[in-house]
This record gives structure tokens, C-alpha cells and sequence, in this order.
């Protein structure tokens, strides 16, 4: 009889625990399926407005689109230190741009570029200053010029937060154009429109 | 029956006057790219340097003469080496009324490139109410004025306007940024002709250069937005790949260019 209600007793407290831990597994997988939908994939609008540079353990990811032979070709870039803030974001962005894409031997970024600074505007516009040898070392064409500008563009939006345009300002001042085909004295987002003919974004 | 016979050789004569009227009156715009202190693409040619602004104003001024040959009116944006920005070259070109226009440039790759202008829609301003208030065609406080009197051409995003400006209101600024967009979309009607122009272009530049890569493409260009006619901008091949120095390449291109545009039809 004792040894009924014994192993009564043992048979209860096996299947407590085996609840409990069944229960752990469900509430560690809710847990982590929340964590992962909230993060959101890189260059979705996160709540907070906008895309924004992947981090992970000490280092972020960023979107680079460069101008590669009549097309805008995406790289990722690994940047260390993680990126803290969306001017940070920007400001590695640009630098990873004017690197121009890995393994060119004939870029379409002019050689020597280098950012000035940066602007936050209203209206979500990001002002980029940057040297006079972004535009006296351009050589290229109307496709050239226009995937050049297109591709800050694209590289900033798809990696800064709660930006929604790009002005390119030369030595701190606007300037007409970088190589004579294409305005630069406005908004880049006029930029950003694409047709049937595949001249966007590439892969 | 004699006069019905005066009266419909009138009429003919005065059908086949206002043809030709017509047609002197038609103009062909070229427009050679760069200038001045803007050189272009510089090409190493054999160790020495060739600067795109001037094999584009060569090829222009043959064009021009190519035209003229074949009973065109013409006039060249730039015919000197001189700067000029691209709200310059639509504001002189515009003046003249062209009823083609061509901007010519030379490529980065041995390939003729045609382009003709990528417009977005544009959602404009609603337009001012009867009697209601007209603003000048000045560019609004949110958008830089270029260089000139001529507001900047080319596009803005999908959607011109300020955020905060309200759907329904027909104020002075949103008349303003009407009339600043209208100018930036002259291009819009003409854009199925620009097409046009483009394929004749390609198709005769095909007959002349039969080796050679020639494509069409279409890319947000605001001087092209700019003008209110069939207009494309044309790049040549490099100056690596084809001898301008050469005479005969440079008369041979501006024949194969100045027939495209003749077949076109304007004339
Ligand atoms: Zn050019």
C-alpha cells in the first residue's frame, strides 16, 4: 500500500517536472521568436524609423552599393567597432563608400574623396560634405555619374536611421554637378526611381 | 471650271509654303557637353591627354554642318570652349524654341550610349482657384535655385511638395512650387517622341558603325527634363577606341547622327 502511494508519488512529481521543463522550452522559444521579429531584417523600417546598420558582438554590417559596370552591385561591410549611433552609421558608411568596391582596379569613386562631415537637416535630409576631389577626380560618364550619386544615396538609406534624403555639398557648399550630366544641387532622392530598362540596383 | 482649277492650285501652293515655312522654321538645338573649366572625362590616348569638352564640341559642330547640308536649321549651345551649367544650356536652349535637341558627350567604354530622360510622377501641387493667387516661377525657400533665372530642371522625388503643406491648400508657395515643377517636367509630353528619336538615332549609328556597341537607356537627366521637345543625349565612344583625330570617323559619325534626325521626321 506504501509503496503504491510511493510510486504514485514519484510517477506525479516525474510529471511535474517534465511539465516544467516542457513549459521552459516553449517559453525560451517564445521568448526568442519575440526577440528575433522585433529585431527586424537589415534594411526593413525598424520602429524607430528607418533602416539601420546589423550588429553583432563588437561589429555591425553595412549595405554597400557601388557602381560596378552600368550597375549598382551590393556589398556588406564589416565595420569594428560596433556602430553606437545613426552618425556613426552615416559617417562609416560614406567611409566605406569612397573605398569604392573590393577588388576594382578601375573604380567609379573618384580616387582620394574623403568626407568633411555631416549634417543631420530637418525634414530627414542628411547633408554629406565631402572634400573637392570628389568631384575634380570624377571620371565618368552620364550612367557613371548618375550610379555615383545613386549609390550614396542607396549605401545611406539602406544603413542610417531615420533618414529619409541626401544632399551631397562640396567643401561645405552645394554645388552643380559632379560631372556635368547629373544636378547635385538638390535632394538625391529625385535619383531613386528606376524603369524596366534595369538601371537600379543591381544584385 | 478654270476657276476651281486656280482656286485648288492656290490652295496647294499655299499647303506646300507653309510646309517649307514650317520646316525653316523648325531648329535642331545641339548641345556639345562640358566646356571651360569642366573638361570631361580626360582619356590617356597614347600617353598624351585627350579631354572629352573638346572632341564633344568637334563632333557637335559637325553635326551641325552635317544638318545644315541637308536643308536644317541649327544652332550649337556652346560653339566655343566655354563653361556652361546644366540650368544654362536648358535656359539657351529653351529660348530658341528647338524642335529637337541633342546634347552629345563621349562614353567611358567603347560603346555608343543613347539616353533619353527617366521622368518620376510627379504628384504636383493642386493649381491655384480662377483668380486666385499667382505666384512667380520662383524655386520655393525648401529647394535650391540654380544658378540663373531658369528654375533647376529635373525631378524631386515622387512627391513635390513640402510634408507639412496640406493636400488641399493652393497658397502662393504651393502655386509656386506648381510652377516650378511644370518647368522641371517640360520634357514629360515629349517623352514618346524622345523614344523615337532615341531608336532612329540607334538604328542609324547600327548602319554606320555595324561593329560597334550601341545602347539605349533611360536615367533621371534634368537638362533633358528641361526641354519642351524630342530631346536625347548621345555618348560616342572613347577616344581609345575611335580616331578622332581622324576626319572621316568624325564626318562619318555626324552623317550617321544629323541622318537619324532628318529621317526622324522634322523635316
Ligand atoms: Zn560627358
Amino acid at each position: 500500500m506504501e509503496h503504491t502511494k510511493r510510486k504514485r508519488l514519484a510517477k506525479r512529481r516525474r510529471l511535474a517536472v517534465f511539465s516544467l521543463i516542457l513549459f521552459l522550452i516553449f517559453a525560451g522559444g517564445l521568448a526568442a521568436g519575440y526577440l528575433y521579429l522585433s529585431r527586424g531584417p537589415v534594411g526593413s523600417p525598424s520602429p524607430g524609423g528607418g533602416p539601420e546598420a546589423q550588429t553583432e558582438q563588437g561589429s555591425s554590417y553595412l549595405k554597400i552599393y557601388y557602381p560596378v559596370r552600368g550597375y549598382l552591385q551590393m556589398e556588406e561591410r564589416l565595420v569594428t567597432p560596433e556602430i553606437q549611433d545613426r552618425e556613426e552609421a552615416a559617417r562609416d558608411t560614406v567611409t566605406e563608400y569612397l573605398k569604392g568596391p573590393a577588388g576594382m582596379a578601375d573604380p567609379a569613386i573618384p580616387p582620394g574623396a574623403k568626407l568633411r562631415g555631416l549634417y543631420f537637416g530637418t525634414n530627414g535630409i542628411l547633408y554629406v560634405d565631402l572634400s573637392e576631389t570628389f568631384k575634380s577626380n570624377f571620371q565618368g560618364d552620364a550612367l557613371t555619374e548618375y550610379l555615383l550619386l545613386r549609390g550614396l544615396y542607396e549605401s545611406l538609406l539602406s544603413n542610417v536611421q531615420g533618414i529619409t534624403d541626401v544632399m551631397v555639398l562640396i567643401d561645405g557648399r552645394e554645388t552643380g554637378s559632379i560631372g556635368g550630366h547629373i544636378l547635385a544641387d538638390r535632394p538625391l532622392s529625385g535619383l531613386a526611381i528606376t524603369n524596366a530598362a534595369g538601371n537600379g540596383k543591381g544584385n | 471650271m478654270r476657276h476651281r482649277l486656280w482656286a485648288l492650285a492656290f490652295c496647294c501652293a499655299a499647303v506646300l509654303i507653309f510646309q517649307w515655312a514650317g520646316a525653316a522654321q523648325a531648329l535642331v538645338a545641339i548641345d556639345p557637353g562640358h566646356g571651360g573649366y569642366d573638361r570631361g572625362i580626360i582619356y590617356d590616348t597614347g600617353g598624351k591627354e585627350t579631354s572629352e569638352k573638346r572632341v564633344d564640341l568637334a563632333i557637335s559642330k559637325a553635326i551641325a554642318a552635317a544638318l545644315r547640308a541637308k536643308g536644317a536649321s541649327v544652332f550649337l549651345v556652346r560653339s566655343v570652349d566655354r563653361y556652361l551649367g546644366i540650368a544654362q544650356r536648358a535656359r539657351i536652349a529653351s529660348a530658341r524654341q528647338p524642335a529637337v535637341f541633342l546634347s552629345v558627350h563621349l562614353a567611358s567604354a567603347n560603346a555608343f550610349q543613347i539616353y533619353a530622360s527617366l521622368m518620376p510622377n510627379v504628384q504636383l501641387p493642386p493649381a491655384a482657384p480662377a483668380g486666385g493667387n499667382q505666384a512667380p516661377p520662383a524655386a520655393p525657400a525648401a529647394v535650391n535655385q540654380a544658378p540663373g533665372n531658369l528654375p533647376p530642371a529635373g525631378n524631386q522625388g515622387v512627391q513635390a511638395g513640402p510634408a507639412s503643406g496640406g493636400g488641399g491648400q493652393t497658397g502662393p508657395d504651393q502655386q509656386a512650387l506648381r510652377q516650378y515643377y511644370l518647368y522641371s517636367m517640360r520634357q514629360r509630353p515629349y517623352l514618346g517622341k524622345s523614344r523615337d528619336l532615341a531608336s532612329a538615332l540607334e538604328q542609324s549609328l547600327k548602319q554606320a558603325f555595324p561593329g560597334e556597341t550601341i545602347s539605349y537607356m533611360e536615367i533621371p537627366l534634368p537638362l533633358l527634363d528641361a526641354i519642351a521637345a524630342p530631346a536625347v543625349l548621345v555618348e560616342c565612344p572613347a577616344p581609345q577606341y575611335m580616331d578622332y583625330n581622324n576626319p572621316a570617323v568624325v564626318s562619318g559619325m555626324a552623317q550617321a547622327i544629323a541622318g537619324a534626325i532628318i529621317s526622324y521626321g522634322t523635316y
